[in-house]
């Protein structure tokens, strides 16, 4: 009996020691590598100061951007320059969004499909801006690999448009960091499967106290030598900001 | 006098803009524009040319004074010159806003060769705080929602035809609003409207964002009669659907009046847009009209569109981030009249800007539908 006992435990501890790595590995789902990425990426606050560049074969634009977030509710993205668009804004809350026009003094709000398009000329969409869709509730997720990307081990994630959502993509492909859960490489497809756009983050440092990729590039694929570039000029996370900051008043008055 | 205060602000702004440039909190801001525009005038057959060519400088400064108190001041500076000077009696005269209350403009040079036009469009100090705001001055009431008609627009009707005047014009106005909640406020205003013949326009609207829709709610005086309104943004599906409903209540010898505003827009691949409406004007001419020369082209919130029924369509496409094109027609069956309005416009450099317009007017006339008059317009733009 007593040596049955033994067997007993031994068994089990035979078989956690087996299973704990696969325990540890699996634990976390896609869905939550995906929240985990966004919640560092994001804070419960964050502002930043932001370079975005436009680059074609023949010529390139610049501008500089403000943008404000309160978890993934809340968004507020001011043009700072060139003098032209200067204060052009926009407000996220929930699923709705607004366009402040300083010229007319006026907001306007965009109807759901203008989130698909370009975001002021560039390679980037109003929503990779303001986030209307999120990337945890607004998709399926699964694990379909793992890499080594700049170094760094990431998991490959499958992320399928729920069919309610607005979102146009057919797929996307996201390489997360494992260690530090940064969204490092992204491969947007078509609904036919083709490869659309692509996603690099690199440029990886302190910033705002946690460690990010400080330069992201969106390059569309069917375009040779286009690309638009955003380069983080500060940050800053999880210092307080009143709900009250994104609201159309608001908006008017920002500095 | 009014030039002299002008100068004096003048030279007052540049004070405060030089002393500004040394400190390290902005608390003035000059902003701008310089536009050369080129105007071509047709007649309905391209028989007759007349042209004319306008120099146009907008100056939009902000003073942030403290805190709460807040002040703006925006003008644009006129200058034309050309057969369509010429050739138009008392040209200078046109280029008042005739719905300001007070006239802050000044006609620096008037002759037949060149007039120099200076006008005041926005003068208002504001005062600020967590729950309510007050303003004081010239300025713009924006309570129009849809794109090309603003029925709910009691305030300061724009002339969409207009398409160099993107500030669109202001109002004499006292605003006070009150925050009721994050994404809701009610505003009272009151405005003094038509110099030498001063009448008054009251009304409050109570805004709110309910179900994903904005809405607003509007009540109030205009003129000689009582007026009720109703507007509202939001979407069916992948479609922006927003529309405007005034409605003017017959009150001793003014009759009743509704102006209704549909609209829907959305965009597709390849960055298109597109958006369309239709305005219900019930005073509106609904039969061909043999000499346009004599309906009212004056606009006003009683006379967004002088014809009863009118549909709109825009069509634009961006082709690269720096090249636009597009096209609208709006249309008015009864009066048949046709109103076509393709334009493109291409980014030079970052703060340079060119544009081509062109507006052609057809219209069912005695023997025909035909042309009534071309314009085309050929402007280059540089912000600062």
């Amino acid at each position: 009996m007593k040596r049955k006992s033994f067997e007993w435990w031994y068994e089990v501890i035979i078989l956690l020691l087996a299973i704990s790595p696969a325990v540890k590995g699996q634990s976390i789902s896609a869905k939550d590598v995906m929240q985990k990425a966004m919640d560092h990426v994001r804070g419960k606050t964050s502002r930043a100061e932001m370079t975005i560049r436009t680059i074609r074969p023949t010529w390139s634009r610049e501008m500089t951007v403000r943008t404000w977030s309160k978890g993934e509710e809340y968004a507020v993205v001011q043009v700072m320059a060139p003098p032209k668009d200067k204060g052009v804004a926009f407000l996220k809350r929930k699923k709705e969004v607004w366009n402040w026009i300083p010229t007319l003094e006026r907001s306007i709000k965009l109807p759901p499909s203008m989130m698909s398009q370009s975001w002021m000329g560039t390679d980037f969409t109003n929503d990779d801006l303001v986030r209307e869709s999120s990337m945890v509730n607004d998709y399926d997720q699964k694990f379909v690999g793992d890499t080594v990307l700049m170094g760094r081990s990431c998991y490959i994630i499958e992320m399928i448009p729920k069919p309610e959502t607005a979102i146009v993509w057919g797929k996307l492909l996201v390489y997360i960091d494992k260690q530090d859960y940064l969204e490092l490489y992204t491969r947007f497809f078509d609904e036919d499967g083709t490869l659309a756009s692509t996603m690099i983050a690199t440029e990886i440092k302190v910033l705002g106290g946690r460690l990010v990729p400080s330069r992201v590039e969106m390059i569309p694929a069917d375009k040779k030598n286009q690309k638009t570039e955003i380069i983080y000029l500060g940050l800053q996370y999880d210092a307080p900001i009143d709900d009250n900051f994104f609201t159309l008043t608001k908006l008017k008055n920002l500095n | 006098m009014m030039r002299l205060t002008l100068i004096g602000l003048f030279l007052l702004l540049a004070r405060i803009s030089a002393a500004q440039d040394s400190a390290a909190v902005k608390r003035f801001e000059l902003r701008g524009y310089v536009k050369d525009m080129q105007i071509l005038n047709y007649d309905r057959g391209f028989k007759t040319l007349i042209t004319s060519n306008l120099i146009h400088n907008r100056l939009n400064m902000r003073w942030k004074i403290d805190e709460h108190w807040k002040a703006g001041v925006e003008l644009r500076n006129r200058l034309y010159w050309g057969e369509q000077v010429s050739m138009t009696p008392n040209f200078a005269d046109n280029l008042r806003n005739k719905n300001e209350a007070f006239n802050m403009s000044i006609t620096w040079i008037n002759s037949t060769s060149l007039v120099l036009h200076t006008n005041i469009d926005r003068l208002w100090l504001e005062y600020a705080t967590q729950k309510w705001n007050a303003r004081i001055g010239r300025q713009r009431i924006n309570w129009g929602i849809a794109s090309t008609w603003n029925p709910n627009d009691l305030f300061n009707t724009f002339n969409f035809i207009d398409f160099d005047y993107e500030e669109r014009p202001g109002s004499d106005a006292v605003k006070f609003q009150y925050l009721t909640g994050p994404m809701s406020n009610l505003e009272v205003t009151g405005a003094l409207t038509e110099e030498g013949n001063l009448r008054g326009i009251s009304a409050a609207r109570y805004f709110m964002n309910w179900k994903n829709y904005d809405i607003q709610f509007i009540g109030g005086w205009y003129i000689n009669q009582p007026t009720f309104g109703l507007g509202w943004s939001g979407s069916i599906g992948q479609t922006g659907f927003k529309g405007e409903f005034q409605q003017f209540v017959n009150h001793g010898n003014v009759g009743a009046q509704t102006n209704l505003v549909l609209e829907a827009d959305r965009t597709f691949k390849g960055g298109w847009y597109m958006d369309t409406g239709m305005l219900y004007n019930s005073s509106g001419i609904d039969q061909p009209v043999p000499d346009w020369s004599t309906i009212n082209l004056q606009f006003s919130p009683k006379n967004l569109m002088p014809t009863k029924w009118n549909v709109l369509y825009t069509a634009t496409k961006q082709i690269t981030p720096l090249l636009t094109a597009g096209s609208g027609f709006v249309y008015a069956p009864q009066a048949k009249l046709l109103i076509i309005l393709p334009q493109v416009g291409y980014e030079l450099t970052t703060d340079l800007d060119i544009n081509l317009v062109w507006q052609s007017f057809f219209a069912q006339q005695t023997d025909a539908f035909a042309g009534l008059s071309h314009r085309i317009y050929f402007r280059l733009k540089y912000s600062f």
